[in-house]
């Protein structure tokens, strides 16, 4: 599917049309979506080896706030458990009648991240609110030490008051609150893309990367490089060829 | 014969050598504007729309673009953005264009031709962009415009204009890319006047 998609192969029918925009009836780009990215990224988090994967999350995610807890270089113990989009009851005083759906759960031993998956849109402290304590309400995760995942979306600014916020109607000792920009994730998946790693796992990484970059989370490029180019070979001579040479 | 076809092969490697620095340039150009698009998105300000300003529209499937002009066919060489937000009681719209060669002109009623423009070496490649801020609800630029470009817009300075009783503010400026070169140079020389103008200095 990824491969598809880079190669524009994919119809532009495959999404849904945007429904906040009536007047436009074109089909919204896959990578204008943020569900599409969220499944390029950690489905293939999923195939690498739990302690790489550890290894770049703790390379991409930051503390949410300044002197906020981060997660610890150590990866959990035992394998993780992936879901994607579980369907979860609301929790106590939650503002959801229905249901509750964070983006991404990874029950990884003593360990719970929960990832809020951003893309084009803001993250939202309530939105948080309500997984966190859809997840409270759930007896297997009680015991859990709880990471929070804000991915993209993040508004710098907004970090401090979200995290009091976060931390005001939830005391949880447990749980952690972190951010990661998509460029700091890329940042973290070139760091460890070394030509001497294993295939599977270099081609796994080559692709979250190739992913991100079609997200447009690709590492910026400065005009500073520009003259890397290779030079033209007479550039004024050969204009005038071109300007000379009619077909007709 | 042959002589002119060894030349002409020559200038058919610089073309494609061409096409290969222009990719180069595109790519930082892009990444120039998504910089542009990070910072004002996290201001609350966000992107409203593009089009190339020298090139009307790429010509659609059905028309055949080889009648056309063939600028038609380099629509970013001369590029608008547009971002639109309200912070407070102010609207703002911001504009920013990349013009990849101050040397073009539209003379006469023909295609443009590049032998007859301001020589490469003399031209510059610059980031052009305008401010506006306004007390309207529903912001009409273009009325304020008809007030400001009778001044000396360009000046660097703060326009004022009253249409319909709100207050338009504009200021332009331009860039040259040598000076948008890294990344510290674009957050002091574009993003900071982005961000004065925002704070209403």
């Amino acid at each position: 599917m990824l491969k598809a998609l880079l190669h524009r192969k994919l119809p532009r029918g495959i999404v849904d049309r945007d429904e906040n925009d009536a007047d436009d009836p074109a089909p919204i780009e896959p990578t204008r979506r943020e569900d599409p990215l969220t499944a390029t990224v950690f489905e293939r988090l999923a195939y690498l080896p739990p302690r790489l994967t550890w290894n770049i999350l703790c390379q991409a995610v930051k503390p949410l706030a300044d002197g906020g807890p981060a997660l610890p270089p150590d990866a959990p113990s035992g394998a993780p458990t992936y879901s994607f989009w579980p369907s979860l009851r609301p929790g106590a005083d939650g503002g959801n009648a229905i249901r509750v759906e964070p983006d991404v759960l990874v029950t990884w031993g003593d360990t719970l991240l929960v990832i809020e998956a951003k893309h084009y849109g803001v993250q939202w402290a309530g939105q948080w609110l309500e997984q966190l304590k859809a997840i409270h309400a759930m007896p297997e995760y009680s015991r859990k030490h709880i990471w929070f995942i804000a991915a993209g979306g993040v508004v710098p600014q907004e970090q401090a008051a979200n995290e009091a916020y976060v931390r005001h109607k939830i005391t949880n000792s447990l749980l952690g609150l972190l951010a990661m920009r998509w460029e700091d994730l890329h940042h973290a998946i070139d760091e460890v893309r070394m030509p001497n790693r294993a295939p599977e796992q270099l081609a796994i990484l080559n692709d979250i990367a190739a992913g991100l970059d079609a997200w447009g989370y690709r590492k910026k490029t400065w005009f500073s490089s520009l003259r890397s180019a290779e030079p033209l070979v007479r550039a004024n001579e050969s204009m005038n060829v071109l300007q000379t040479w009619r077909v007709r | 014969m042959n002589a002119k076809n060894d030349e002409l092969k020559v200038a058919l490697v610089d073309v494609r050598r061409a096409y290969r620095l222009l990719h180069a340039y595109h790519r930082r150009l892009q990444d120039l504007f998504q910089c542009v698009d990070d910072f004002l998105t996290a201001k609350g300000i966000s992107f409203d729309s593009w089009n190339s300003i020298n090139v009307v529209r790429l010509p659609a499937k059905s028309k055949p673009f080889f009648r056309n002009w063939a600028w038609d066919l380099t629509p970013a060489y001369q590029i608008a953005c547009r971002w639109h937000g309200v912070r407070g009681r102010l609207t703002y719209q911001i504009e920013i264009e990349a013009f990849a060669d101050t040397g073009y002109e539209q003379s006469g009623d023909g295609e443009p031709d590049p032998a007859r423009f301001t020589s490469a070496e003399t031209s510059n490649s610059e980031i052009r962009f305008g401010l506006w801020s306004t007390t309207a609800k529903t912001p009409d630029v273009g009325a304020a415009w008809t007030t400001i470009e009778k001044e000396n817009w360009s000046d660097g300075n703060t326009h004022t204009a009253t249409v319909d009783g709100a207050q338009y503010m504009y200021r332009y400026g331009a860039i040259d890319l040598v000076d948008l070169a890294h990344e510290h140079a674009v957050k002091k020389n574009l993003l900071e006047p982005l961000r004065a103008w925002i704070a209403g200095a």
